[in-house]
């Protein structure tokens, strides 16, 4: 018997922005979204977690616990971010004591201090400058990420829909296994950018994204306790791939997909 | 049509004990290993590789080519080394006018200077010593099947005799099972997991020495592909075959094709 893990690839329901393309959703404390999320948690449930992982860093996990506890005593307003959204909300109804953080953000990494010579990794400056910007990512590259595309000052991409999508049907194409696996192939174009002895590509998508999901693997790894532990993660969609490759490929999980607890809702 | 990559796991001909584990090979020079050599690159030709790629950091592409040419004009001697061994061979067969130099191996690296920093932060090896991690250690018996004495060297490294004599191509097939490749991988995942709190050694190393070297020999060998009626022929330490194999795949760019399918011995007379 082995430890089971499922990771749940998520939306970033508070709109954070921090990707270089960003699905805008509308606002998920309003009622109807509201009532989707527990429609979420309710399919989620079977699964049966006893322990459930968000995308933070280990830093923030007194001050998330913290949250947490309180949200426990009914002292605390869930926030909109998905790690509350459905993390908490699951968390609370499994009766789990506390959560995990589980995320590595490359700015923790001692590799990349003050003093990094960003340019190492800036895949966009050399793209440009070397007429490789036909390796760089594009929206249809995502398969997920489903809309009308808006390009804003900063060169980050907003993606909104043109209607009203039911939050599990956007999870459900989220989470779907053959879609993951085929968008993967942007990072092994992007790892591409460069030339001679400039490896800008290689060295965003090698140290700091393949890095970073590794790192998550070990945390996840760092939170299993027994053969009976069933960990459900809950991460932004474009590190599921990964995240699960290395679990699978580690021999030492079982790893379940949330495709099989998600259904659309015919009411 | 996608250009086609097959890639020989090798073991290391010349033994540089540069891994954990290292089994030692008798001497490739001698007459009977010379004869397999021939051997098996008589199997392997059947490929009909249009380049051949050595496990070298591109950095030595004059030094290798300038060997190279030395061997076409009947002035250099074939060192033990496979790329010399296996790969010149065939290339001068094959009618190549060089050979591609696609590793990525260097000290001054400018993401991970070697020569600059804190050796601490990758240290796995150190880090489980200390830190009674010993068991997340690699162990020989899971990932390879051949018998043989055991000891250290001065730095670290176990050599394994074996006990038996074992033909080349008889090795090359089970160094290149897939069973045995994914078994070679499968142990960075637990080296991985040393460490704890904010520290990652066995995570530093595997991600950012071990995954962005061969996502490095990745992007030399797309660098290296000019067209799809390409087919390369990479020599390389077994231990690389599944990553570099599985980021081809996944760039949906090549065709990939297993040695195995032309390393049947029954096909030799």
């Amino acid at each position: 018997m082995k430890p089971t893990i499922m990771i749940l690839g998520s939306g970033h329901l508070a709109n954070p922005g921090k990707d270089r393309f960003n699905f805008r959703w509308d606002d998920v404390l309003a009622d109807r979204r509201q009532r989707e999320i527990e429609q979420l948690i309710s399919q989620l449930a079977p699964f049966n977690p006893n322990k459930i992982g968000i995308q933070a860093d280990q830093r923030f996990d007194t001050e998330i616990n913290a949250n947490y506890q309180a949200y426990l005593n009914d002292a605390y307003n869930l926030k909109r971010w998905e790690g509350e959204q459905i993390g908490f909300r699951l968390a609370k109804k499994m009766k789990h004591p506390n959560i995990y953080c589980v995320d590595y953000s490359p700015e923790q990494d001692p590799f990349f201090l003050e003093d990094f010579d960003l340019d190492l990794i800036d895949v966009d400056k050399f793209a440009m400058e070397y007429d490789q910007e036909h390796l760089l990512p594009k929206i249809e590259d995502f398969s997920f990420l489903d809309g009308k595309t808006e390009e804003e000052d900063d060169g980050r991409f907003w993606i909104k829909s043109q209607k009203y999508e039911p939050l599990i049907n956007i999870y459900i194409r989220y989470n779907d296994p053959e879609g993951r696996r085929a968008d993967h192939k942007v990072y092994l174009r992007t790892a591409k950018v460069g030339l001679d002895d400039h490896y800008p590509g290689a060295n965003w998508v090698g140290h700091q994204w393949y890095t970073r999901n590794l790192k998550i693997y070990v945390n996840l790894t760092r939170i299993t306790e027994s053969d009976e532990d069933r960990i459900l993660v809950i991460i932004g969609a474009g590190l599921v791939y990964l995240v699960q490759k290395f679990l699978e490929e580690s021999g030492d999980y079982n790893v379940e997909s949330p495709s099989t607890y998600l259904k659309t809702n015919c009411r | 049509m996608k250009p086609t990559i097959m890639i020989l796991g090798s073991a290391h001909l010349h033994n540089p004990g540069v891994d954990v584990f290292n089994i030692k090979m008798d001497d490739v020079l001698a007459p009977k290993r010379q004869t397999e050599i021939e051997q098996l690159v008589q199997l392997l030709k059947t490929f009909q590789p249009t380049k051949i790629a050595v496990e070298q950091d591109p950095a030595q592409t004059d030094k290798i080519n300038q060997n190279y040419q030395g061997y076409l004009n009947g002035t250099y001697e074939l060192q033990r080394w496979e790329g010399d061994q296996i790969g010149f061979r065939l290339a001068k067969q094959m009618g190549h006018r060089k050979v591609y130099c696609v590793d990525h191996f260097r000290n001054d690296d400018p993401m991970i200077n070697l020569d600059e920093i804190d050796r601490d932060l990758i240290d796995y090896f150190k880090f489980a010593k200390e830190n009674n991690q010993e068991d997340l250690f690699p162990k020989y018996e899971e990932f390879s099947a051949v018998e043989g004495k055991r000891h250290k060297d001065k730095s670290g490294a176990t050599w394994i005799e074996p006990d038996a004599y074992e033909p080349l191509t008889d090795m090359y097939r089970r160094l290149n099972q897939p069973e045995s490749l994914y078994k070679n991988h499968r142990v960075y995942f637990r080296v991985a997991q040393i460490g704890k709190g904010n520290q990652y050694p066995g995570a530093n190393w595997v991600g950012h020495l071990w995954y962005a070297r061969n996502l490095k020999i990745y992007v030399n060998l797309t660098r290296i592909t000019e067209s799809a009626d390409d087919r390369t022929l990479l020599i390389i330490g077994a231990g690389h075959t599944y990553l570099i194999q599985q980021f081809l795949e996944e760039s949906q760019d090549y065709n990939v094709v297993t040695p195995l399918d032309y390393l049947r011995t029954e096909d030799v007379d």
